[in-house]
Formats: C-alpha cells, sequence, structure tokens
C-alpha cells in the first residue's frame, strides 16, 4: 500500500537549484553592453528513496544528466537580462511498482525556462568591489509529458536577493531566494552561501569555492548541500567552472530521492 | 510558507552559514595591498620601467575577470597601443592599477579614458606621472556614478 501511495506521490519533482556564484550571470558582463553564453553539464545521482528523515526504499536510485543553455545581456551595468533552459538528456529513477519490486522511469527533453531581469546597485571601493542585485524571476513551462517530469511544465515566479564582494584574494556571495508556482509545485524558499579564494597562475584567474545551499519547500522538504568549485578565466572570453555538492542533509516533504550528489561542468563565454 | 517547519538542524546550520558570511565580510574589509603608500611604490615603479604608458588608479578594479570589460571598451581607444600587453591594457587587482599602452607620440584623452573605464562599471580616480622623480597625481573629473 505503502508503494502505491509512493508511486502517486512521487510523480512530481526535481530540485531547481539556484547558486549565489554565477561567473557569467551574475559577476559578469559588468560592461554596458555586454553579452555571454554559458552551457552546463550536470549529472545528479541520488541513493534512496525518503520520506521525511526516514530512508523509506533504499537503493531506490535516480540518475539525472543535464543540459543548461544560458545566456545573459547587459544593458548598464545596473540592469541585465538572463535566460536559462534546461535540456534533460537522460533522466532514469527507480520507483516502488506497489508489489515489492522496481518500476523504472525515464524523462527526457526541454525543460521549463526561466527569465529573469536582474538588477544591481554596484560599489567600488579601495581594495574591494560588489554589488546588491535584486532579480525579479519567471519560470516559464515549456517540459513535454514523460513517465515522470524533471521539470513539471508549471508557470512560476520568483524573487532573489543577492549581496556579492570581492577583494584581490576572497569572493563572498550569498543569496536568498523565494519561488511560487502556479498548479501543484509547492513554494520554495533557497538560501545560498560562497566563499571564494582566488589565486593567480600563469597569469589567468583561479577561484577556489565552498558554497553552501539551502532549500526549503512549502511541503517540509530541506536539503542542504554543500562542496568545493574552482573556476578558471584562462582568457578574455573563455571561462569554466568544475563543481561538486554534496547532501549533507535531506529531508523529504513527500516520498522523493534525495542522499545525492552533483557534479556540474560549465563553459562560457563573454564579450 | 511556515518557516517554523524548518527543523533545528537546518536552522543551525543556517546560522553557522550566515555567521561565517559575516565574519568574512567583516575580515575582508579593506585589503592591505591597496593602501595607497603600496600603491604609490608600485605607480613610481611601473612608470619607470614602462614607456608610453598611461598609468591610472581605479577603484574596485580587485577581480581580473569581472574587469574584463576594462579591457573590452579602453583597448577601442584611438590612443591606445593594443600591440603591446593584453590588447594594449594591463590590470593589476593588488594595486587597482591600470596602465593603458600609448601608440608612438599620443597623448590620453582623460576624458574618454575616464568614460571608457566607468561604462566598464568602474570608478577613475586618477592618473598618475613622474615629475622630476617625483609621483604627481592627476584626478579625474568624475564621468558618471556607479550604479
Amino acid at each position: 500500500m505503502l508503494g502505491r501511495n509512493a508511486a502517486v506521490f512521487g510523480v512530481v519533482f526535481s530540485v531547481w537549484i539556484v547558486s549565489a556564484d554565477e561567473p557569467i550571470m551574475n559577476m559578469m558582463p559588468r560592461w554596458d553592453n555586454g553579452w555571454g553564453l554559458q552551457m552546463i553539464n550536470e549529472y545528479r545521482h541520488e541513493d534512496d528513496l525518503l520520506l521525511g528523515s526516514r530512508t523509506t526504499y533504499s537503493g531506490f536510485t535516480e540518475d539525472v544528466h543535464l543540459l543548461h543553455f544560458q545566456g545573459v545581456y547587459t544593458w548598464d551595468r545596473s540592469i541585465r537580462l538572463t535566460y536559462k533552459i534546461p535540456y534533460v538528456l537522460d533522466a532514469r529513477r527507480e520507483m516502488p511498482d506497489g508489489w515489492g519490486g522496481k518500476r523504472v522511469e525515464h524523462d527526457n527533453g526541454i525543460g521549463d525556462a526561466t527569465l529573469a531581469l536582474p538588477l544591481k546597485k554596484y560599489f567600488n571601493l579601495d581594495g574591494r568591489s560588489g554589488s546588491w542585485s535584486l532579480k525579479p524571476m519567471v519560470r516559464v513551462p515549456l517540459a513535454g509529458d514523460d513517465d515522470y517530469e524533471i521539470y513539471d511544465s508549471e508557470w512560476g515566479g520568483g524573487l532573489s536577493l543577492s549581496y556579492d564582494f570581492e577583494t584581490p584574494r576572497l569572493a563572498f556571495l550569498s543569496s536568498a531566494s523565494y519561488w511560487f508556482h502556479d498548479n501543484q509545485m509547492p513554494s520554495e524558499i533557497y538560501l545560498s552561501l560562497d566563499l571564494g579564494y582566488k589565486f593567480y597562475p600563469l597569469e589567468t584567474n583561479c577561484q577556489f569555492l565552498w558554497e553552501t545551499d539551502f532549500l526549503y519547500k512549502e511541503n517540509g522538504t530541506e536539503t542542504l548541500m554543500a562542496g568545493p568549485a574552482l573556476y578558471w578565466n584562462f582568457n578574455d572570453i573563455t571561462h569554466m567552472r568544475l563543481e561538486w555538492k554534496h547532501d549533507f542533509y535531506d529531508r523529504q516533504g513527500m516520498l522523493d530521492h534525495g542522499n545525492g550528489d552533483r557534479f556540474l561542468l560549465s563553459l562560457g563565454l563573454v564579450f | 510558507m511556515n518557516l517554523k517547519r524548518i527543523s533545528k538542524k537546518s536552522w543551525g546550520a543556517i546560522m553557522i552559514a550566515a555567521g561565517l558570511g559575516m565574519v568574512t565580510a567583516t575580515a575582508a574589509d579593506g585589503d592591505p595591498d591597496a593602501k595607497q603608500e603600496v600603491r604609490a611604490a608600485a605607480a613610481i615603479k611601473l612608470l619607470k620601467e614602462r614607456k608610453d604608458v598611461s598609468l591610472s588608479y581605479v577603484k574596485g578594479l580587485v577581480c581580473p575577470s569581472c574587469a574584463l570589460g576594462i579591457r573590452i571598451k579602453v583597448s577601442k581607444l584611438p590612443f591606445v597601443d593594443s600591440t603591446r600587453y593584453k590588447r594594449g591594457v594591463d590590470m593589476d587587482a593588488r594595486t587597482q592599477l591600470l596602465t593603458v599602452a600609448l601608440l608612438p607620440g599620443l597623448k590620453p584623452n582623460d576624458e574618454s579614458l575616464a568614460k571608457a573605464i566607468t561604462a566598464a562599471g568602474y570608478d577613475p580616480v586618477e592618473r598618475y606621472s613622474l615629475e622630476s622623480g617625483q609621483l604627481e597625481s592627476h584626478p579625474y573629473t568624475k564621468a558618471k556614478k556607479s550604479k
């Protein structure tokens, strides 16, 4: 019975991660009439099916492989427009079939897009520069129907407030976001804190970061994930970023996969 | 949204993260490398070593990646020799000094240089020159306040 209910309740979801540290979308381009493109290759693996903090089905895994296509245009340093379109290359998850076994479900194709209008107030000090940002966001339903949905084809709206600064050696980035959705998805709060150390090997720019994200959904889901990231800008145009995040605490408000890891490799170009 | 439902563990983690952030923010307030005397010494050294350049102090120039816009905007100016340095521009994040290579026989136009730096998101403060071995500063008139 539990298995059948679990399958019914488990039709939704994904973790719609945002991160404060977005070199292309947030820190750059800072100049008037600048623009940039970014592609992120994301792989996510989750080990178990959770309900609350309890592992309800151990070894019921989920593997998601995504590509994110993103772009940004800066009119003036105080206003820019960004878009993010995810594409699910392959998503596979194991759910209880109600008879003591596993049912495998798949998803692929385009996901819901996010459009945002970051409004930024920069400050330049002696040895320090940073910004405050207010970012209204809209989620546009583009996803199709599959066995289950990584993106739920729903309208949504969000607002994000962030603060970041850098010195020649340190970087600090923090953000808080709130999302509400049109239909069945619960509203969500994201908190993000990134601390970075900058270094300059061979006349290139590198940054080592420790990133911490916390997600809370109205249905009681709580996920605390953290991990290292390495950013490398090796010429005026090209920027790379490698990131790994581990779920240090996972509590699911309804049956869903958890206790996982995320790996992201991004390549960005700015002009 | 009922925030009371967030567990004690998560509140604890949020508080620790916020505390860490505040400590970092406070500790990072003012970098000793960017003090005026350090910058002045670096400016004298650069002006002695480099010929046909314009040297400026640009407030906030602490992130070479974010400051790519300075290179994009400044390299297009007609007096810039884009064959030297990286497209005619060299930036030092530790001292916030901007070196612009000048074409032989040309002088920089301070107004257009200040405008280009401002359009890149930074605040030009002053240009330096050496007069009889002494560092002279020439403040820029404010082009446009940073937003």
